[in-house]
């Protein structure tokens, strides 16, 4: 398999303080690996608190990882002094959910865009103004925005600009980290359509990090499921939104309110909410939520085991084949 | 909108600010042109028209030495505006770089320059400038050191805290993600954008630098007698309050009093101003 | 349609900036029928928002009612003092928001919320007061109620919030309740879980629901009747069936096929350029720059809500056609 980036066992815990002496460690990411493959997107998905955006920080070394190793290209990030880290940066770029809040308000679009190419010793002068200009071709941006500060541009225009500034160094592969979530419906589908243009026309690679099924569906190749902190699932795209195999991946995909009447045919109403990653279960961290726990589930998480062509999933019953998807059972946990 | 056209607008909406303004540009004025307007050499003294009341030849009045006091009190806008903006300044530069680097490292370093700044602070303020201007003797220098050193960690604690949220504002990762160094993504991404509230109180704090440095000369550990500094000039004419000779110290004071409140006014309505939440 | 329970009349409401009176509604009419759920969605800065704001009276300055009707049950809302409106306010109407835990006391445990909220609302105390309370954080599925009585917010999820806030909405019988953005900071699976209360709460209580969104399946899962809102105005307002089967304004049309979907190849449609400035609106149509429909008139001329169907209103010259719709666009 051709990957561009590999990410193995990544761990990122936080020391948190629980009352006045006590240090409680709160792992946020919890041994996840993954693998996106040249010219294609993986997709990460998960809700609020699953560790998705801290792995895309921690993949980028913008955030230090607690253990773990994310190799690009042959190269362990891990092992970089920081120059050589600085350098390889070039090639990994990163495009933020909050457009607003991601550019230096300080600074032009155009100055924006500009900076990685000095940073980089690509283009300097008048001809880093060409490539920026140029650049803002590619990302539906004219000249007149060049001298734009971020405040005189709207949310889709500001969000082109960040996308301009992460393909600037010329990279192979970006991480999207809910690129179009603080955005209008109409503005979202103009930048789903951009990123999947500049995929195909500049061969970049896409980890794409999303809470919504439906746009992780348009652009990924591959998904990866999350929930508190690892990958539950894993597959290719269309297979895995048509027979998802953790009951997780289920629940969720069912619960995404759609536009056509009728669509579900089946819902699975989830008990309770996510637990916090401070107190997560000791066995399968979703078994207090899930139709088809067994004691067993509460007692021992599974870890991702093939499941099919291509496919990993991490439940005791799933990979049994125990499950009638029809049937919710709920078991409570023994006291 | 404009910068301009939304500034003009936030003074309309904001009267109190322009008169703030005007105060602040008059005084800034008399301090400059001081040698025009003063009809007396602040220095020369006159045996002859000793403690004479305020009138047609003197506005202001005389001291015990015959110095003209509205001579002095104009010439008192230079010296004490510029004790205000050097201590200002030192405390704003030092304390500014001092707490960005505190909030961006953080760490071991962060706690060692905020334990320091702790105890600069668990002094009465105007008790450790009257010992640091003890410790270095009277002088106008001394005076800005001292004033400028007890005000240093209110700008420290107020860069820290806004680079501690910076910090981990989404365009400080893309800073990074980009190939910024640490030191670029202090000094061209993060500083810039601390620097509003910094203002907004050294605009404040110039008020307050006026009253220590006022102070510290008052009780003769700033710039000395005769100089034409108000709190020396009110020190100077203390002794003459009993015998019914207010003028000496009250001109001096009301100068004070202005100045302070001059800069409080402009420094709110740049709060207003610079502060979107507060429009 | 069955009758009225709120009739918003040609209501204006702007906020003065620097430049310029920003109108953000601008004539607004729409009728809300008893009983039912209403979803009011549109993009930002279409005035949804600030439609319900202005229909509780909750402008602040710089922002202002400008003009127009706000007809509750038959009484005219702006016309009300301040201390009527207060009345009104969370007895007849009352409204959640999308951070539910902003919306309590950090300091105040849920109980001791909920027991203030009874004792000035409607008057009950201590033992009543505490079993009532229970008895509404049952209506709101939050099953362990002696845990939660007892909870300040910030030992309750977002989800469970939602619900006490919910909770709190009953306690005063209210006839309608305006959930503003009530789901969009939850996670789906908790989404589902409010949408389900809600729907279960109109039916048992004949509860009127208005709920603003900007997210289409939010209203498709819950609302009978759809208004979608575009620069200020109403753009299209018909039952929920018909607006996601045949949509009639072109911009709720191009809306619910840029959404991706299971089934999207290629190129998702889009809506050209974006949402206008209000301060600079365009003459004519505001949404003709955008629109893939637009003709010479639609700059000119503006276009009135008309009703191309008794309960389907369309403020389009050239709308869209039933059948040339559908499949081909999505």
């Amino acid at each position: 398999m051709d990957a561009v980036v590999e990410v193995i066992e990544l761990r990122k815990h936080y020391g948190v303080s629980a009352g006045l002496f006590r240090r409680q460690s709160l792992a946020a990411v919890d041994g996840v690996s993954l693998a996106v493959r040249s010219g294609e997107t993986l997709g990460v998905v998960g809700e609020s608190g699953s560790g998705k955006s801290t792995l895309g920080r921690c993949l980028l070394r913008l955030e230090e990882p607690s253990a773990g190793r994310v190799v690009f290209r042959g190269t362990d990030l891990m092992l970089l002094p920081g120059d050589r880290l600085r350098a390889l940066r070039r090639h990994m770029q990163m495009v933020f959910q909050d457009p607003a809040d991601s550019l230096n308000p300080r600074m032009t679009a155009g100055q924006t865009v500009m900076e990685p190419m000095a940073l980089h010793g690509l283009a300097h002068g008048a001809a880093a103004r060409q490539r920026a200009v140029e650049l803002f071709g590619m990302v539906g941006l004219s000249d007149a925005h060049l001298d734009r500060y971020p405040h005189q541009l709207s949310g889709g225009q500001q969000q082109r600009v960040a996308i301009a500034r992460a393909l600037a160094p010329q990279p192979d592969f970006i991480v999207l980290d809910e690129p179009t979530s603080a955005l209008d419906v109409s503005i979202q589908a103009q930048l789903l359509n951009l990123l999947r243009d500049l995929q195909k026309r500049l061969g970049l690679s896409y980890l794409f990090i999303s809470h919504d099924l439906s746009v992780v569906q348009y652009m990924a190749n591959h998904v990866a499921v999350m929930y508190l902190g690892r990958i539950i699932e894993e597959g290719p795209t269309q297979d895995l939104f048509a027979d998802p195999r953790h009951p997780y991946t289920r629940a969720l995909l069912s619960a995404v309110p759609v536009d056509s009447p009728g669509e579900h045919t089946q819902r699975i109403v989830l008990r309770g909410e996510p637990p916090s990653p401070l107190d997560a279960p000791r066995g399968c961290s979703f078994a207090p939520r899930c139709p088809w726990a067994l004691q067993r589930c509460y007692a021992e998480p599974q870890t991702l085991q093939p499941s099919g062509a291509d496919r990993l999933a991490a439940c005791w019953r799933s990979a049994a084949g125990e499950i009638d998807w029809t049937r919710p059972e709920h078991v409570e946990p023994e006291a | 909108m404009g910068r301009l056209a939304g500034l003009s607008y936030g003074l309309r909406r904001n009267p109190i600010t322009i008169i703030g303004l005007a105060m602040l540009g008059a005084l800034v004025a008399v301090a400059l042109l001081a040698p025009v307007l003063a009809p007396y050499d602040p220095y020369a003294t006159n045996p002859a028209v000793s403690l004479r009341p305020p009138g047609p030849g003197h506005l202001f009045g005389t001291d015990t030495f015959g110095h003209d006091i509205f001579s002095r009190v104009l010439y008192g806008a230079r010296i004490d505006l510029i004790v205000a903006a050097g201590a200002v300044g030192v405390a704003m530069v030092l304390g500014g770089l001092l707490g960005a680097v505190a909030g961006y490292t953080g760490g071991w370093l962060d706690d060692g320059i905020m334990r320091v700044m702790d105890m600069l602070q668990a002094f009465p303020n105007f008790i450790l400038a009257l010992g640091i201007a003890a410790a270095l003797g009277p002088s106008l220098t001394n005076l800005i050191i001292a004033i400028g050193l007890t005000n240093l960690p209110i700008y420290a604690r107020l860069v820290r805290s806004r680079l501690l949220t910076l910090r981990v504002s989404g365009f400080a990762l893309a800073a990074v993600s980009v190939g910024n160094p640490p030191w670029r993504v202090l000094l061209i991404h993060l500083l810039p954008n601390s620097l509003a509230p910094v203002f907004i109180q050294a605009t404040l704090q110039s008020g307050w630098a006026i009253l220590q440095a006022a102070g510290l000369s008052f009780i003769g550990l700033g710039v000395r007698v005769p100089t034409p500094e108000w709190g020396v000039m009110i020190s100077m004419g203390v002794q003459q309050l009993t015998s019914g000779h207010w003028w000496v110290s009250f001109f001096p004071g009301l100068a004070i009093m202005l100045a302070v409140i001059s800069f409080n006014l402009v420094g709110d309505g740049l709060q207003d101003l610079l502060d979107p939440r507060r429009r | 349609m069955t009758e009225p329970i709120l009739q918003i009349e040609d209501l204006h409401t702007g906020f003065d900036t620097p430049s310029g009176t920003v109108r953000v509604l601008r004539g607004l009419t729409l009728a809300i029928p008893h009983g039912q759920a209403v979803g009011i969605v549109g993009e930002s800065g279409s005035g949804k928002t600030v439609t319900a704001l202005s229909i509780m009276r909750l402008i602040r300055p710089p922002g202002r009612i400008a003009g127009g009707r706000v007809l509750f049950q038959g009484r005219d809302l702006l016309a009300l003092s301040e201390q009527e409106m207060e009345g009104v306010r969370g007895r007849q109407i009352a409204m959640i928001f999308q951070q539910p835990r902003e919306s309590l006391n950090p300091v105040l445990s849920v109980g001791t919320q909920m027991a203030l909220v009874l004792e000035r609302h409607v008057g009950l105390m201590g033992g009543a007061a505490a079993a009532r309370s229970r008895e509404l954080l049952r209506q709101v599925e939050l099953s362990d109620s002696d845990r939660i009585v007892r909870a300040y917010p910030h030992e309750l999820s977002g989800g469970m919030c939602q619900r006490v806030m919910i909770a709190l909405c009953l306690a005063c019988n209210p006839a309608l309740l305006i959930a503003d953005e009530a789901t969009t900071a939850l996670d789906v699976t908790v989404q589902l879980q409010i949408l389900r209360l809600l729907r279960r709460l109109q039916q048992e209580f004949g509860l009127t629901l208005i709920i603003i969104t900007h997210n289409l399946g939010v209203v498709a899962e819950l609302c009978q009747w759809v208004a979608v809102m575009y620069a200020g105005e109403l753009a299209e307002f018909a039952p929920a069936a018909q607006i996601f089967r045949a949509p009639r304004h072109p911009y709720t049309a191009r809306l619910l096929a840029c959404r991706p979907t299971g089934a999207t190849a290629g190129d998702l449609p889009v809506i050209p350029g974006a949402v206008p400035d209000l301060v600079t609106l365009p003459p004519g149509c505001p949404f003709h720059p955008r629109c893939h429909r637009a003709q010479a008139m639609c700059s000119d001329e503006h276009p009135l809500l008309a009703a191309l169907e008794p309960d389907h209103h369309v403020r389009c010259f050239f709308p869209e056609e039933v059948q040339a719709w559908t499949p081909s666009l999505r």
